[in-house]
């Protein structure tokens, strides 16, 4: 199934850069998502934090699973390195640019809040 | 800016206070409060107390929130009761007043589409925003006085705390050798990074922020530093505080006083969220007509009144002040007829006059804070639940410790010890002496009344003068209607109470206010010594006896013959039979004989029975009997009788199926159908207009939806009924007539004494003996009656969730609701939730004694038109507040004069008291209170004055000398200096941005998921998903099974489905990096849910889908459920490692109950 997305990355505080998109938001902070096609869906992935810029924070693991109760359109886990990681998806069928840019904004909003909690740092 | 009119199609604001003039204001309020908010940002709501400030402003948040669903929100309430009140509010609101589902303001379940989160400080509003910032905070203002206890290691676990959240905080940031301002704000210099930007904060009594920065206390400093408000004079290092400032995008203040004397009161509070810039005028030295134009610009005030007659009468003119001191005859003062008592007021006025005229206290005292205005007993301080000792409740009036303490009671202390060692008793006070006298035949009239104290000791000493005027009265009524053979038994224990009374007060801890109960939720009702009445009527009563206690036990024992007294005969109802016939018309109605009728109840009926029991009680046997003849005719029967055995069974009876039941039910079980209860007798035609009063029938329902309503309706009404029965005031009857024809107190096991049928006669002839006389002293049937009568608004008030729980559990709560109850109340420290909640119902307390804790917030208006400030506040503001209690849209008043045709008389208007000793100097301050209310009045409704500041404190040497000129009541007609400005209602946005056909197309198409096969899915639904929710299993392609729960949602506008899978029970804190590991191969969340709680799971997989084109819904929604039920499979098979392969019912019950907003 085929969908452009890259056509639908064109809006208010938005770039594109291969296959990332950075969403810049109004408090002058920014949040790169790096996106990728399967067959039946986008998957979109960002970088919370590094594994050394968390690597002293008490009970990480915890603290993303109840997050993940909470949030919706976007999840946090740690990924096999210890780097804090942000997913979303989308189905492609039927998707439209609204849907598209709402779940971009989504992890890029919640992954970069998730940064600065972590780390106090504007990184990713 | 939006319209009025697109407004109304989102907003219905008559609902709960009836359409018309009313429900058009709150509309109005809440279009020009939007629009208000968006063009300046900030608003001030400072409509009259009472109007509903609350709606208005959630009203304006509906608005918002529906043209952005991302509009985030911040509340924050004076204290805990009030923080409660108004996530309860927000929700009635949602399910009430929003027309329909939105998925914006209200979700596709009728709930707040945002979850409600209440933090009980700002650290757990720190850890909640960080967990997910897109829900509904809300917060207490006393929490941004940051309590830090008095050593280091409390500041360092505050620290700790913060470093959960923000581990990146460095120790420079948070410097423990700083001192303790310092700390505190950075501390909220911390808090602030943390938070989210809100696109409004919602500030409830804003007044008490009208200090602003030139507050002596850190709470207005912390507030600001936590809401971004740069000092320039001292800002804050960006390194130490990255992303550090505004957090409030606007900000929405709430009061009815707003200010007290000037305008600067109203600059302070913008100033704190850093909203003042553009009105410095209003603490500019300028003429006062220009400061109103600049408030004008952003605050509303809305006046009310009652149309009595044909003629509109604002507050200040259906409010009867009781100006002149007295409480017995109105306009005359409080006489002192006693020599000694005027002699005892004389010596302490001598006390008091040289205490004043000390050097140390200038001729001045603070307002209310002079003990001997309140009591002439000796005065100890008093630990509250801060672990803080206090003399007077809003002890912050006045920094000076002796103050505080109150100046005159270390003499008056000497005076009160020397008084009862030379006179063997208590210093009399004629003021709480005419206070007690004119409260005391409250329990003869049934009308409350609300006492308002400064002194927190006073609460106890009135509370005990008053529960011995109650003691006095009921024994007399004892005597008087018991058998005269009971009477030495009734003495004797009358002399055990006396004792026991006498032991406990000697014991400390054991005073009246003792909620321990209440905190650890428990139900159990220990009686206790205050009145004779918990003594005997209440927790388990002197044992041996045939108590109050005993026979309360009785109605809700199953084995006891009074097990189903109050019990429904649904069965004989619904055939319209009569007791002796209902099997036959059952069996008719079926149409088989009666044998055959009986046999299958018989082997229906077991399965409603315990298979433990030895004997089946009573009440047991009634309640197999209804469900399975109910269960009987919903299947066997035809047409109406059909269809509502089947809402009936479902509704009421379903639930009491047992999963361990007998196997056999005895065939005598029939014989309960034949049961006459107190309902079953009130439906009778000779007691039509009984029933009319206390237990009305609803209109004939038309269909299915409408019995089901009718039906639900009549089973609360009645369970409200006969709790309040056997519960309060009403029960003293209920006993005389249990006790009636007994010849001793003394009991004789549980089935001594006559029969369920024998007590039903006597009650409802006592029932009917008081309809006959409607001028007898309060009693069991007024009390039902007021309960009948405004049923709807005791539910609304007290108990909302009523609406919709579970008919099992809805007895459960108005159990709650009512039990406890006290004739007279008293609160201090904290606000104990259950007594205010029976005090907004008829019967007790019928007196409630506060000090200012109940000033605010609580609604204590619904049964209740008198108030009593027998210990003053110290600014109009507060004694405005107060009153506002009882002084609301709905409240007693309101509903008494509304429908009054002539002139009202003295006791139709509301009452307000104020008590005090004209021949004292506590006539100073309050001339200088009533002075300064009627002040507020004019700088509010009329033009503005140019008052001198507030003053806390009375001049008695200036001010004695004056000739006393009473203090005139205003009695014109208000008119409001703010109402609403013209260009606020003028908005452009007429259409909403969504339909209300989305809610049922959503419906339509979520109900569609449970008929497809969801592509090549293989998965069966269980039955009773909901409209809202599908719970299934799963069948994987490695043949294993995975329960899920689908939940419809919505996100930013967006209609979502949200797919849930337990993985199992694991206890994921115990090893979290196991199950980290485990879940780094898949790209679907983890969830865990951290709770004590007994739970099936508690580590999930979860995930959303958007719904798009409805064509497209299918394919969406199995990829949700195949991503989330194949790793949910592959994580039970990781972390288990045994095997196991969960199914669905092992997790159903906590599945049902996903989506609830937990954690």
């Amino acid at each position: 199934m085929k969908v452009n997305w890259r056509a639908f990355c064109h809006g208010k505080q938005l770039s594109l850069d291969g296959n990332e998109v950075t969403v810049n938001f109004e408090n002058g902070r920014h949040h790169r998502v790096c996106i990728e096609e399967t067959e039946e869906t986008i998957e979109l992935h960002a970088l919370v934090a590094k594994a050394a810029a968390v690597k002293t924070v008490a009970d990480l693991p915890l603290r993303i699973w109840r997050h993940n109760r909470a949030s919706q359109l976007v999840g946090f886990r740690q990924n096999p390195r210890g780097a804090v990681v942000a997913n979303g998806w989308l189905a492609k069928a039927g998707l439209s640019k609204e849907e598209f840019l709402a779940v971009v904004r989504r992890v890029a909003a919640e992954s970069d809040r998730f940064e600065f909690l972590l780390t106090g740092r504007d990184a990713e | 800016m939006i319209t009025l009119e697109a407004a109304r199609e989102l907003l219905d604001f008559g609902t709960r206070i009836g359409r018309g003039s009313r429900a058009d204001e709150q509309l109005k309020g809440a279009v020009a409060l939007h629009n208000i908010l968006r063009k300046q940002r900030v608003a001030y709501l400072a409509d009259e107390v009472g109007m509903g400030k609350t709606y208005v402003a959630l009203g304006a948040l509906a608005l918002f929130r529906h043209f952005d669903p991302n509009f985030r929100v911040l509340i924050i309430a004076p204290r805990e009761n009030i923080q409660s009140k108004w996530q309860k509010e927000l929700s009635n609101f949602v399910a009430n007043n929003v027309r329909f589902s939105d998925l914006r303001v209200r979700a596709i379940d009728g709930r707040p589409s945002r979850a409600l989160v209440s933090c009980r400080d700002l650290i757990e509003l720190v850890r909640e925003v960080s967990l997910d910032p897109n829900r509904d905070f809300f917060t207490r203002m006393t929490s941004f006085s940051l309590m830090l206890g008095k050593n280091a290691d409390d500041w360092r676990r505050k620290r700790d705390e913060l470093r959960e959240v923000l581990p990146w905080l460095q120790d420079d940031a948070l410097d423990l050798r700083s001192n303790k301002d310092l700390f505190k704000r950075n501390v909220a210099r911390a808090i602030c990074c943390a938070l989210p930007p809100f696109d409004l904060v919602i500030v409830d009594e804003a007044h008490n922020l009208k200090h602003g920065l030139q507050s002596s206390s850190a709470r207005n400093r912390v507030l600001a530093e936590t809401f971004g408000r740069q000092s320039d004079a001292d800002p804050p290092s960006t390194k130490m505080f990255p992303g550090y400032g505004p957090r409030a995008k606007r900000v929405l203040f709430l009061s009815a006083t707003p200010l007290e004397e000037t305008y600067r009161h109203i600059w302070n509070q913008l100033d704190l969220f850093g909203m003042a810039d553009g009105f410095d005028d209003l603490k500019a030295d300028i003429p006062e007509a220009r400061k109103k134009e600049v408030a004008a610009q952003f605050l509303v005030r809305r006046v009310t009144s009652i149309r009595i007659a044909d003629v509109d009468h604002t507050k200040n003119m259906y409010r009867r002040e009781w100006r002149a001191g007295g409480v017995l005859k109105h306009d005359d003062p409080i006489r002192i007829e006693d020599e000694r008592q005027r002699l005892i007021v004389a010596l302490v006025q001598k006390k008091v006059s040289e205490l004043l005229g000390g050097k140390n206290f200038k001729r001045s005292f603070q307002i209310g804070m002079l003990a001997s205005f309140e009591s002439f007993l000796e005065t100890t301080r008093l630990k509250r639940d801060t672990e803080e000792e206090t003399t007077f409740d809003d002890a912050g009036q006045t920094d000076e410790a002796t103050e505080r303490d109150g100046l005159d009671v270390r003499d008056l202390n000497l005076l009160a010890r020397d008084y009862r060692k030379t006179f063997d008793r208590e210093l009399p006070h004629p003021k709480m002496d005419a206070l007690v006298d004119g409260l005391s035949s409250t329990w003869q009239t049934g009308r409350k009344a609300l006492v308002f104290v400064r002194r927190v000791a006073s609460v106890k000493e009135i509370k005990r003068k008053l529960d011995e005027r109650y003691d006095a009265w009921l024994l007399d009524s004892l005597r008087t209607r018991l058998p005269p053979a009971m009477q030495p038994e009734l003495e004797r224990l009358v002399e055990r109470y006396k004792r026991e009374k006498h032991q406990a007060a000697d014991t400390p801890g054991s005073g009246p206010e003792d909620r321990s109960a209440e905190k650890e939720g428990k139900l159990d009702d220990s009686g206790g010594n205050d009145t004779f009445f918990a003594w005997f009527f209440r927790g388990e009563g002197p044992k041996g006896y045939v108590s109050g206690a005993n026979i309360q036990a009785r109605f809700i024992q199953a084995s006891s013959a009074y097990a189903t007294f109050f019990a429904d005969n649904h069965v004989m109802a619904l055939l319209g039979a009569q007791p002796g016939t209902v099997l036959i018309s059952l069996a008719t109605v079926l149409g088989m004989s009666p044998a055959a009728a009986t046999e299958k109840i018989q082997n229906l009926a077991a399965r409603y029975l315990s298979r433990k029991a030895q004997d089946i009680p009573r009440g047991a046997r009634m309640e197999a009997a209804q469900a399975s003849a109910l269960e009987l005719l919903s299947t066997g029967a035809q047409g109406t009788i059909r269809q509502r055995a089947e809402i009936i069974w479902q509704d009421r009876y379903r639930a009491s199926q047992l999963s361990e039941h007998a196997k056999a039910a005895p065939r005598e079980i029939v014989n309960s159908l034949e049961e006459s209860t107190f309902f079953t007798e009130l439906r009778r035609p000779e007691h039509a207009a009984l029933r009319a009063l206390i237990w009305p029938a609803g209109d004939p329902a038309r269909d299915a939806d409408g019995y089901r309503r009718q039906f639900r309706e009549e089973i609360l009404r009645a369970q409200l009924l006969s709790t309040a029965a056997r519960l309060g005031h009403a029960f003293i009857d209920l006993y005389v007539c249990a006790m009636a024809g007994r010849s001793t107190l003394v009991g004789r096991g549980a089935e001594e004494g006559g029969t369920a049928d024998q007590l039903l006669k006597k009650y409802f002839d006592r029932l009917e003996a008081q309809r006959a006389d409607p001028s007898s002293t309060w009693g069991a049937l007024a009390e039902l009656r007021e309960i009948a009568t405004h049923f709807d608004l005791i539910i609304d008030v007290n108990a909302p969730e009523l609406k919709n729980a579970p008919l099992q559990e809805s007895a459960r709560l108005i159990a709650s609701l009512l039990r406890r109850q006290q004739p007279v109340g008293g609160m201090a420290g904290q606000v104990n939730k259950s007594l205010v909640r029976q005090f907004r119902m008829p019967g007790y307390p019928l007196v409630l004694i506060t000090t200012d804790v109940l000033q605010e917030g609580e609604d204590l208006h619904t049964f209740c038109s008198a108030i009593h400030h027998y210990g003053i506040s110290w600014t109009p503001s507060a004694m405005e507040q107060r009153i506002g209690r009882i002084d609301r849209v709905r409240s007693q008043t309101d509903r008494r004069l509304s429908s009054l045709d002539a002139d009202p008389q003295g006791e139709d208007w509301l009452q307000v008291y104020y008590p005090y000793l004209s021949d004292t100097v506590e006539v100073l301050q309050v001339d200088r209170v009533l002075d300064g209310m009627n002040k507020f009045l004019r700088l509010m409704h009329e033009e503005l004055t140019t008052a001198t500041q507030e003053q806390s404190k009375v001049d008695v040497a200036r001010e004695i000398l004056r000739a006393r000129k009473p203090v005139e009541k205003i009695r014109s007609t208000l008119k409001s200096s703010f109402p609403v400005p013209d260009w606020a209602l003028a908005g452009t946005e007429t259409t909403l941005a969504v339909s209300p056909g989305i809610e049922k197309e959503l419906r339509t198409r979520f109900a569609a998921l449970r008929q497809s096969k969801l592509g090549s899915m293989d998965l069966d639904w269980a039955k009773d998903g909901g409209q809202d929710r599908l719970v299934g299993t799963v069948r994987l392609a490695n043949h294993r099974v995975q329960p899920v729960v689908l939940l419809l949602r919505s996100d930013q506008g967006l209609p979502v489905i949200r797919c849930v899978s337990p993985i199992g029970r694991t206890e994921p804190d115990a090893n979290p990096d196991l199950i980290a590991a485990r879940a780094t191969g898949i790209p679907s969340r983890i969830g865990a849910i951290l709770t004590k709680e007994e739970r099936t799971y508690d580590l999930t997989v979860e995930d959303d889908v958007l719904l798009g084109p409805p064509e497209q819904d299918i394919t969406r929604v199995s990829l949700l459920i195949r991503r989330v039920a194949e790793h949910a499979d592959f994580m039970e098979r990781e972390h288990f490692q045994d095997g196991r392969d969960a199914a669905l019912p092992e997790f159903e019950g906590d599945l049902r109950k996903e989506g609830d907003h937990e954690g």
